[in-house]
C-alpha cells in the first residue's frame, strides 16, 4: 500500500483555494447560487452540469434557490492554527447567515448543488448533502421538509478535508 | 456521512490554488515570495507519522534548512506545474527535471512542501496583523520499481554529485471527500 500523507496546511490551502478564487468570491450577488434538490446525488458533478451552460440550470427536483450571498474568505480550520491535532476541519462562512428564501418546489431536501452561473465553465461546481443543524451536511437547512411558497433557512455551509 | 463532490474544473483550479502549486489568491506565491520556496526532496530515514508531520513541520529545518536527511532537492515555483485531467482523472503534473543529489543515501520517503501565504484580517484579526505563513506538505514512500510505493526508483541508493531525472510526475487529485 502506498502512502502519502496530507498536512493541515495542504488542506487549509485546498478550501481556501476552493472558497476564495474568482469561483465564489463574486463580491455578492445573484451569481452565486445553492441549489436545494431532493431525490439522490448525482454520481458526478461533471455530468449533473453536462448540459450547463446553454441549456440552463438543471430544474428536476429543485425545491429552492439561495442567490445573493457570498462566501466569506476567514476559512478557519475548527482549531485555530494549532497544528497539534491530524484532523483538520475547515467551515467557511455564509452571508447573509442565515439566508432565507421562498421554495419553489416540494419535497424532501437531500443534496445540494453550488456554483456560480456566470463562472461555472471556468471555475465549476461543488454538490454535497444537506442535513439539519448538528447532522452532518455540509449544507445545513432549518428543515428538510420543504413545501413550494413556503420559507426556507439556510443556516450553514462548510466544507471538511481530513488527514 | 457527508459527501462533497467537485466538478473536474474544480479540481483543476484547486490544483493550481493550493500552497504547493501557488497561493489561495490565485498568484503564484512560490515564485511571488521567493524567499519561500517550495520544494521537492527526496530523503532518507523513516517517514514521519502522520503526528509528526502535524506538529513538526511548521518548525521543521526539513523546510528551512537542508536537514541531513535530503538526498535530493530541488526549489520549485508555481510555473513549473500544471493540470491535467484524463479518463475523469484529474492530476497535478510536474514536468521532467534534471537534479544533482546533494548526498549520498538510501531514499526512502519524498516531501513536496510550499509555503502557505494569509492574511490574518481576512480571518477576524485586527487590521494591520501581520501576514503569516505556514507550510503545505505532502510526503510519501519511496520504493525500488513493483515495491509499492507512492514513488519508485530505479535505484534506491542515491550518489551525491550524480544526476538524476525527476519526473515527469502526476499526483491525482481527488474530486470526491466524505466526512
Amino acid at each position: 500500500m502506498a502512502i502519502i500523507r496530507a498536512n493541515f496546511g495542504f488542506y487549509d490551502s485546498m478550501i481556501r483555494g476552493l472558497v476564495s478564487t474568482a469561483f465564489f468570491i463574486d463580491a455578492s450577488g445573484p451569481n452565486n447560487r445553492i441549489e436545494i434538490y431532493a431525490g439522490p446525488m448525482p454520481a458526478d458533478a461533471d455530468s449533473f452540469f453536462s448540459g450547463y451552460p446553454g441549456a440552463g440550470s438543471p430544474t428536476s427536483n429543485l425545491l429552492a434557490t439561495f442567490s445573493d450571498f457570498r462566501i466569506t474568505q476567514n476559512t478557519v480550520p475548527s482549531t485555530g492554527n494549532n497544528l497539534d491535532v491530524q484532523e483538520a476541519m475547515f467551515t467557511g462562512g455564509f452571508e447573509p447567515n442565515p439566508g432565507t428564501v421562498t421554495a419553489t418546489g416540494t419535497g424532501i431536501a437531500v443534496w445540494y448543488a453550488m456554483y456560480n452561473t456566470t463562472r461555472f465553465a471556468t471555475h465549476g461546481a461543488l454538490l454535497g448533502d444537506c442535513s439539519i443543524s448538528g447532522g452532518t451536511g455540509s449544507v445545513h437547512l432549518d428543515s428538510l421538509s420543504i413545501v413550494a411558497g413556503s420559507p426556507v433557512q439556510l443556516l450553514h455551509w462548510g466544507v471538511r478535508f481530513q488527514t | 456521512m457527508a459527501t462533497i463532490k467537485f466538478s473536474t474544473r474544480i479540481a483543476e483550479n484547486i490544483a493550481g490554488t493550493t500552497g504547493i502549486t501557488s497561493s489561495s489568491a490565485g498568484t503564484p506565491a512560490l515564485a511571488a515570495y521567493s524567499t519561500y520556496n517550495g520544494y521537492l526532496r527526496i530523503l532518507s530515514g523513516p517517514i514521519p507519522t502522520q503526528n509528526e508531520l502535524e506538529n513538526a513541520y511548521p518548525t521543521w529545518d526539513r523546510f528551512t534548512g537542508s536537514p541531513s536527511e535530503v538526498l535530493i532537492e530541488r526549489a520549485h515555483t508555481a510555473a513549473q506545474f500544471g493540470s491535467v485531467t484524463s479518463g475523469g482523472v484529474t492530476y497535478v503534473t510536474w514536468d521532467l527535471e534534471l537534479v544533482t543529489a546533494v548526498r549520498s543515501g538510501v531514499a526512502s520517503w519524498w516531501c513536496w512542501s510550499g509555503y502557505e501565504h494569509y492574511d490574518p484580517v481576512d480571518r477576524g484579526a485586527a487590521p494591520g496583523a501581520p501576514d503569516n505563513y505556514y507550510v503545505a506538505a505532502l510526503i510519501g514512500d519511496i520504493t525500488a520499481i513493483a515495491g509499492g510505493g507512492s514513488m519508485t526508483l530505479v535505484d534506491l541508493n542515491i550518489v551525491a554529485g550524480q544526476t538524476y531525472e525527476l519526473g515527469p510526475a502526476r499526483f491525482v487529485l481527488p474530486r470526491e471527500y466524505t466526512y
